[in-house]
């Protein structure tokens, strides 16, 4: 009975499948402008939070472990979409569907995935330049 | 790294005209156990949920509930735990669902399959082929000229350079 309870053990513990790899990753996104740069955050249509970035600021910073990068992800960072607005009253408003018309060039989105990020070890930033700057929309109020 | 990799890995060390093979082999053998343990492992569940709290498919899930990261998945970023179970009895087309990611996530335009049948074409089955043309073979399905398709995106998952898949 003992023989045939550590083989049945032995049996299951040699079953079981693996589990996927998880990583840790970290994101933010850096004002490489030379302007201030104000950041809101929304939650169907909540804001949640407002961050303003100083030239060569990073900020907000969210961390998560997954399988896979997603961006500054609705479930891990708790965000829907968000308005970068410059102090010449100009920006740029990123949603998780990549919907609207003040989107960033090039396909680029901080909520998203391939979103253009730069990577360095798990630790993605999203880096908003003097070209968006000079190439910012004037937002709605 | 589990058993099946390590004899491989043997395998490759003391047979090197082989070696390629086994590789090959070893990380379809893995796509095929993992994939079909995640997907009853996704349908079950969700199963339950929907009979004890239906509420539980909800916006913070894209309302499909359990593993429904799997669903957002493309191609680049899939491994061993792909999401084909599901696919083949959901109608939750993800190439459509989330056609703003760019890649897209593969098209899934076959519905209807059920556990037992996928189980079924999936017994001896060593290739993803053979799970393939199983299914083709033994069941009639409405929407049984989309599985070439949808198998297809497991046969890129095994080129897809993820440092995280089997290897």
């Amino acid at each position: 009975m003992i023989r045939l309870s550590y083989f049945l053990l032995i049996f299951l513990v040699l079953s079981c499948t693996d589990e996927p790899n998880e990583t840790n990753f970290n994101v933010s996104i850096q004002n490489s402008t030379e302007n201030l740069l104000e950041i809101r955050a929304y939650l169907e249509t909540e804001n949640v939070f407002t961050v303003a970035l100083n030239p060569g600021d990073n900020g907000p910073s969210c961390n998560y472990i997954d399988e896979n990068f997603r961006g500054i992800f609705l479930n891990n960072c708790g965000i829907d979409s968000l308005v970068m607005k410059f102090n010449n009253d100009k920006g740029y408003i990123s949603t998780d569907t990549n919907s609207g018309n003040f989107n960033f060039s090039k396909m680029r989105n901080p909520l998203l995935a391939n979103g253009g990020f730069q990577n360095k070890r798990n630790i993605y930033e999203f880096l908003i330049t003097q070209e968006d700057f000079e190439n910012a929309f004037e937002l709605p109020e | 790294m589990n058993k099946t990799s390590i004899i491989y890995r043997f395998n490759i060390q003391t047979c090197p005209s082989q070696a390629f093979l086994h590789y090959s082999q070893g990380c379809q053998r893995d796509m095929l156990m993992e994939s079909w343990a995640e997907g009853v492992e996704t349908v079950v569940t969700n199963n339950r949920y929907k009979n004890l709290n239906p509420s539980y498919f909800n916006n913070s899930n894209d309302n499909i509930g359990w593993n429904y990261l799997r669903q957002r998945d493309r191609i680049l970023e899939m491994n061993e735990y792909t999401p084909i179970v599901a696919d083949l009895i959901d109608d939750y087309n993800q190439s459509v669902k989330y056609s703003y990611l760019n890649p897209k996530p593969p098209l899934d335009r076959v519905r209807n399959y059920n556990l037992q049948q996928i189980q079924k074409a999936l017994d001896n089955c060593r290739t993803i082929d053979c799970w393939e043309r199983n299914l083709k073979i033994y069941y009639h399905n409405s929407s049984e000229q989309h599985l070439s398709e949808l198998f297809n995106y497991m046969k890129g998952v095994l080129n897809n350079n993820n440092p995280n898949r089997c290897d």
